[in-house]
């Protein structure tokens, strides 16, 4: 006799074990999966289990709960606000503690990040500059006044600089830690260097497109020194579909009868992750609940099935690229994408399953304090 | 007998062509696909979030069979482009103004009833990157549910305020489009307890799945069985 409370996650980037995979060559792509019913327990995707779900002769399950990843859509406008608001960001995030001794980057610059009012630095000119771009000052500056965490470079005036030219600095071995900085980091020809974006030219101009690659229907998105990496939120936005997250949806099938089904009689891909996400951020709530749990009768077999209708992954539209993509390439900074879809559910055992199947005949919604009010009764022998 | 919550989602996604690429009007599609591309609606153009031409569509419109009863709890839309949706049962709008009249704003706003419930409405200002922002909540579940009787035609419309922009490319730019959304959710009573239901709206009770559950507990105690 029990009744347990019990969970089950699946995720994308998983083996099947439950581990997450090591190799982002292991991973799935879009491609594979894109409007495909995918099963979280024998699909062969993400983490499983052994065999299909199902109740033994003396169990009993209710679905409390099912969640899985959101999606947003954005309008146009918010999808450029993305793209313009990462192009113009060129900060750093980290840099090693033995900045405090460094005074000698770049010629005749004196720099000592952690000194108290420390706000800007002037870093002289670049050793080196990729392009045809001559003149202008540039500072090392805290992003919000010092001390602080986040650093940027700014430049001014000069003439001849474009979008994606790179300016390096010697002298400051030291000074930077960090190996994957996609704008600022230690090269082989100096130690520090930096990538121009569009928002470091005087003459930038907002952008109102955003460049691919490939041809149409198919484009490819691929996140470099001029393009950043989509994100919004906790997901990456596709600029052609302006959604932002996979447009996941989750079906219950219990025996071979799906749980959600459209007015029209056909089965749908069923209930959208936005309506029920996981995880619950401030900017998306659950909006859906079981007004009364479904059952999952003892002796039946019961599945959750997730679908995906977008592209959301760092490195859109590649067939090639997996979701537990990782850059080898250092100027890259390109994160995964994580699927999840979560169940929530209560499993009667035993005398238990027995009364909660009682109840359903009895038409009393099957919840612990259900079966905790029937046993009373059967004590007080009032049933 | 059964007694089901279900939802439905729709968006302005629609299948791609190569003249539709620079247009902005992609053709609606049976069911949902992958990789929809934002279309074309034109500020003030109602269309059903069920069955319609914009957008992924179910196969016809809307409707209660003879022995369903559905109540519509929630219908929900984008805060984007002024979004609003308006349920219209058979030929009657549920919202009027207090004179009367019924019109395309006369309807539930997105701000008020967003999707997803947390919408930021500043996302064009760039906090959409990850920084925090407006976020929009809904005021509340509908305090009297909206019923579809067994027989009655059901549309949910989808009325943006703002023209709704598709996506277009040229060359080797795109320029995004706006994606809007309407979520409903709304629970489909079958058979007897579709009966029960109607039975509870001649008694003067909300339609609940508890409430339909204490009826049926009631038939059962009058018939000599357990009762709670």
């Amino acid at each position: 006799m029990s009744m347990r409370r019990q969970l089950y996650e699946w995720q994308i980037n998983r083996q099947t074990n439950g581990y997450p995979l090591a190799n982002p060559t292991d991973g799935t792509t879009f491609e594979q999966i894109a409007g495909i019913p995918i099963s979280i327990f024998t699909g062969g995707i993400g983490n499983n289990i052994t065999m299909p779900a199902a109740t033994t002769a003396t169990q009993f399950v209710a679905i409390d709960n099912m969640r899985c990843s959101p999606s947003f859509f954005l309008s146009g406008a918010g999808v450029m606000a993305v793209f313009n608001t990462l192009a113009n960001d060129v900060d750093v995030t980290s840099l090693s503690a033995t900045d405090t001794a460094s005074t000698n980057i770049g010629p005749g610059a004196a720099f000592n990040l952690d000194s108290p009012g420390f706000n800007s630095q002037s870093i002289g000119v670049p050793f080196t500059n990729s392009g045809v771009g001559t003149g202008g000052s540039f500072l090392l500056s805290t992003n919000n006044g010092g001390p602080a965490t986040i650093y940027v470079i700014n430049f001014s005036g000069g003439t001849g600089y474009a979008i994606g030219d790179t300016l390096t600095w010697r002298g400051v071995a030291d000074v930077v830690a960090r190996t994957d900085a996609t704008d600022i980091g230690p090269t082989s020809a100096a130690d520090l260097s930096f990538t121009i974006k569009a928002g470091d030219l005087d003459t930038y101009v907002t952008a109102t497109t955003i460049p691919f690659t490939g041809t149409q229907p198919n484009p490819v998105y691929t996140p470099n020194a001029v393009n950043p990496e989509l994100t919004f939120q906790t997901t990456h936005v596709n600029p052609f579909t302006s959604i932002a997250g996979p447009m996941m949806f989750m079906q219950l099938l219990i025996n071979t009868t799906s749980y959600f089904n459209e007015t029209d009689g056909t089965v749908g891909p069923g209930l959208p992750g936005t309506a029920s996400p996981c995880p619950e951020s401030a900017a998306c709530r659950s909006t859906f609940d079981f007004e009364s749990p479904v059952y999952i009768l003892p002796g039946q077999q019961w599945d959750v099935q997730v679908t995906v209708y977008n592209d959301s992954r760092g490195i859109i539209g590649d067939s090639t690229t997996t979701y537990n993509y990782s850059a080898s390439d250092p100027s890259l900074t390109v994160t995964s994408e994580d699927l999840c879809c979560l169940v929530q559910y209560t499993l009667y055992d035993g005398p238990d399953a027995l009364i909660a199947t009682k109840l359903v005949e009895m038409g009393i919604a099957v919840r612990p304090e259900n079966v905790d009010w029937y046993k009373r009764q059967l004590l007080e022998g009032t049933i | 007998m059964s007694a089901r919550s279900v939802s439905r989602l729709w968006l302005n996604g629609g299948r791609y062509t190569a003249a539709a690429a620079t247009t902005g009007d992609y053709p609606g599609t049976t069911g949902y696909i992958t990789n929809p591309r934002p279309t074309n609606i034109t500020a003030g153009q109602a269309t059903d979030t069920f069955s319609d031409s914009v957008g992924p569509s179910l196969t016809m419109p809307t409707a209660a069979t003879a022995t369903q009863f559905i109540v519509i709890e929630k219908p929900l839309c984008s805060i984007n482009q002024g979004g609003r949706v308006k349920p219209i049962v058979n030929t009657t709008a549920y919202n009027v103004n207090p004179d009367g009249t019924s019109n395309d704003t006369s309807a539930f706003p997105g701000v008020s009833y967003p999707f997803p419930d947390g919408a930021e409405l500043n996302d064009a200002t760039g906090s959409a990157a990850g920084n925090a922002g407006q976020y929009i909540y809904s005021m509340n579940k509908l305090n009297q549910p909206i019923y579809i009787l067994p027989g009655q035609t059901f549309q949910n419309k989808f009325i943006p305020l703002q023209a709704v922009t598709g996506v277009t490319n040229t060359g080797d730019t795109v320029t995004p489009g706006d994606s809007v959304t309407s979520f409903t959710t709304f629970s489909v009573y079958d058979g007897p307890d579709a009966l029960i239901a109607s039975k509870l709206v001649e008694m003067g009770y909300p339609i609940s799945m508890s409430n339909v559950d204490w009826y049926k507990r009631q038939l059962l105690a009058e018939a000599g069985g357990a009762s709670q």
